[in-house]
């Protein structure tokens, strides 16, 4: 689940627990307040009756009418208290009462059949405890909580379902193209994704046959760059294999006057022979070529062997390389893939590795069926962003092209594919003391079957 | 002087190592084509033959695998460049030695001398060999052990006809890994060892009377009785 899932999931879900909030909330508050008018409806009649009825007891019955009718607890209600009040200012129940009060109200006086004029008031009665409004609306369902609550937890629990299969649904495609682009970044170019989109029609599922789209043009140019980089090629073959001929007959005809120059045609042509076989190895292993793997090699000889071979090149320039190991694997290997794969990087890091300073190469045993060789040289280093492409063909590090640079850009491009022909990883890394370290991993194979 | 027949389908190319060839002393014909090749190879005794084996209509491995039939001429392939052919296939197919092209002349000279001189002196093993219960009939490249015929890979079998045509002498692992792999013998190169030991697990050799290690050098075959 990635982030993007749980983006979509918390936000869907929290908006709807906020809109259901809210929701029950605006509809309670609604039906309270609609309740609370009709309650006022009600009381206010209640009054005028009741101010009505004493009016009409004290008119005909008179003062003791009056104080029988208050002092009944049946008709008194338990919200208001009404007050007759004589000329002197007295309630006729002898109740403490003053004017000046809030919350009293002042109906029409009335005379009595006594001849006496009497002022009738309500005041609201005095409640114990302290209920706002406000404190009853935050429990709009006040009776019933518990059964709020189940309902409450059913909601979120449901929403939470519903928004999980929504972020999942939103994310599943994106999760699908992010893997499909990555596959096809790292060289997998018949990577479609048409297939997982299955029957959505949607802006996805668009995203998705324009990704295909784009996956099969650029899949064609690259196979016709590659395409044409083999063409070529073979088609400088047998140019070349005339020119080897041609110079060797040129060779036989002429004296030494022009030997130097015969030398210097012969070094050229032999380079531009080893760049087309290079190139044309490139091509072959790029398209899965079947080689046959029949050789087993003891690494650490070979490793040794290759070692022997560059010295002279290394210790021409004041540079060595130092071979470690504790024991040694037979490996299952095509001899000359294998043998080149090394020896480019060996020749790589003794080009690369300062004067005076040396190349250290070390086998260990990474696990059970794998190990790892290692490269390490005390040169400049690769740039970080340059490190992924150090396995490309002709990607060059230094800008200019001097010959002196070695090989033409082709030779950890073959180590990476040989490396891979053989089941094995090749990475490179730049060391914290400084220089380049290329990591080979292969399969060990001690026992044969 | 060698007679030596060119085949390959590059005219100017053909042209021009016939000439060089021959100021190396060799005779040259030339053929353009797989087919008239074969005929020409047929119709005369060459020493030896260098073929190519990219060429339309008739490619190098049909017409060595033609020649092979009646004709024994030791032949070196011109291979193309970056292809790496299997050698122990070609090698059942009867080719002598492989050569990349483009190449320099030079090295096509010195190939030829050595391939010469190798035939020379090498007279072909043809004939069945028996040794106790080992039998090897090198026709069939087929090899029994006790009359039921052990399940050989190429390589395998190449390594015990080596040894057998020369039962009871120790064979160095040079001359095993030329005669039996088709290369030379490298330090790194555990490939004899690692068939010796899948070899004896097939003849049933745990104690290795059969097949005897001879340190340092290489292996035998004991004469058995």
């Amino acid at each position: 689940m990635g982030r993007l899932f749980w983006k979509i999931f918390l936000w869907f879900w929290f908006t709807l627990i906020l809109i259901g909030v809210g929701v029950s909330w605006g509809t309670a508050i609604y039906i309270k307040n609609s309740d609370a008018s009709q309650q006022r409806d009600y009381r206010s009649r209640f009054i005028e009756n009741r101010v009505e009825s004493l009016r009409q007891i004290l008119y005909y019955g008179g003062e003791e009418a009056a104080i029988e009718f208050l002092e009944n607890k049946k008709l008194s209600s338990r919200r208001l208290n009404f007050f007759v009040v004589d000329g002197l200012g007295k309630d006729i129940l002898g109740r403490p009462f003053s004017v000046g009060e809030t919350d009293i109200n002042e109906f029409e006086s009335v005379e009595s059949i006594d001849g006496v004029t009497y002022r009738i008031f309500t005041a609201k009665r005095a409640r114990k405890g302290n209920r706002n409004t406000v404190s009853r609306m935050m429990r709009p369902f006040n009776d019933s909580q518990g059964v709020f609550l189940l309902w409450f937890g059913i909601a979120v629990l449901l929403s939470s379902l519903v928004c999980f299969w929504l972020a999942w649904y939103l994310t599943k495609p994106i999760k699908k193209l992010q893997s499909a682009a990555k596959n096809f970044s790292e060289g997998k170019l018949d990577t479609r994704v048409a297939k997982a989109m299955g029957g959505r029609r949607d802006e996805i599922a668009d995203l998705g046959r324009d990704f295909d789209q784009m996956a099969a043009q650029l899949q064609g140019l690259i196979n016709n760059q590659k395409q044409l980089l083999s063409d070529i090629s073979h088609e400088l073959c047998s140019p070349l294999a005339r020119m080897h001929v041609a110079l060797g007959l040129a060779r036989k005809k002429t004296g030494a006057e022009v030997e130097s120059e015969m030398q210097r045609i012969e070094y050229e042509t032999n380079r531009l022979n080893e760049l087309v076989g290079q190139s044309l190895t490139l091509s072959r292993l790029d398209a899965g070529a079947r080689y046959p793997k029949e050789d087993f090699i003891d690494i650490a000889e070979l490793l040794e062997a290759i070692i022997k071979d560059c010295d002279f090149e290394a210790t021409d320039k004041n540079k060595k390389v130092t071979l470690k190991y504790t024991r040694s694997w037979t490996l299952n290997a095509n001899t000359e893939l294998l043998h080149r794969a090394l020896e480019n990087v060996i020749r790589n890091a003794i080009h690369y590795t300062k004067e005076n300073t040396e190349v250290s190469v070390t086998i260990e045993s990474l696990d059970v069926t794998k190990l790892k060789i290692s490269v390490c040289d005390q040169g400049p280093g690769v740039p970080e962003e340059k490190l992924e492409r150090l396995f490309e063909p002709f990607v060059r590090l230094a800008d200019a092209r001097d010959r002196d640079s070695g090989g033409y850009g082709l030779g950890l491009a073959i180590a990476q594919r040989s490396i891979d022909f053989h089941l094995g990883k090749i990475t490179a890394s730049n060391r914290s003391a400084g220089g380049l370290c290329v990591e080979v991993v292969l399969p060990k194979q001690n026992h044969v079957d | 002087m060698a007679n030596i027949l060119l085949v390959d389908d590059d005219t100017e190319l053909t042209g021009m190592l016939s000439e060089y060839l021959e100021s190396e002393t060799f005779n040259v014909d030339q053929s353009n084509d797989g087919l008239a090749g074969l005929t020409l190879a047929r119709s005369k005794e060459y020493d030896a033959i260098v073929l190519d084996i990219m060429m339309p209509e008739m490619d190098g491995f049909t017409v060595l695998r033609e020649l092979r039939q009646t004709q024994s001429t030791p032949v070196i392939m011109l291979t193309a460049k970056g292809e790496d052919i299997d050698r122990i296939v070609g090698l059942e197919m009867g080719a002598d030695d492989y050569l990349p092209k483009p190449c320099n002349p030079r090295e096509l000279v010195a190939r030829l001398k050595a391939v010469l001189r190798r035939t020379q002196f090498a007279p072909q093993v043809q004939e069945e060999i028996k040794t106790g219960l080992l039998e090897i009939q090198p026709k069939s490249r087929k090899a029994y052990y006790k009359s039921e015929v052990l399940p050989l890979t190429s390589s395998e079998y190449n390594l015990l006809e080596t040894l057998a045509s020369q039962v009871g002498q120790v064979v160095d692992k040079e001359t095993l890994s030329e005669q039996a792999l088709g290369k030379k013998l490298t330090a790194y190169d555990r490939s004899i060892d690692m068939h010796m030991s899948k070899l004896r697990q097939k003849l049933g050799d745990d104690k290795q009377d059969l097949i005897q290690t001879v340190r340092g050098i290489g292996y035998q075959l004991t004469v058995q009785s």
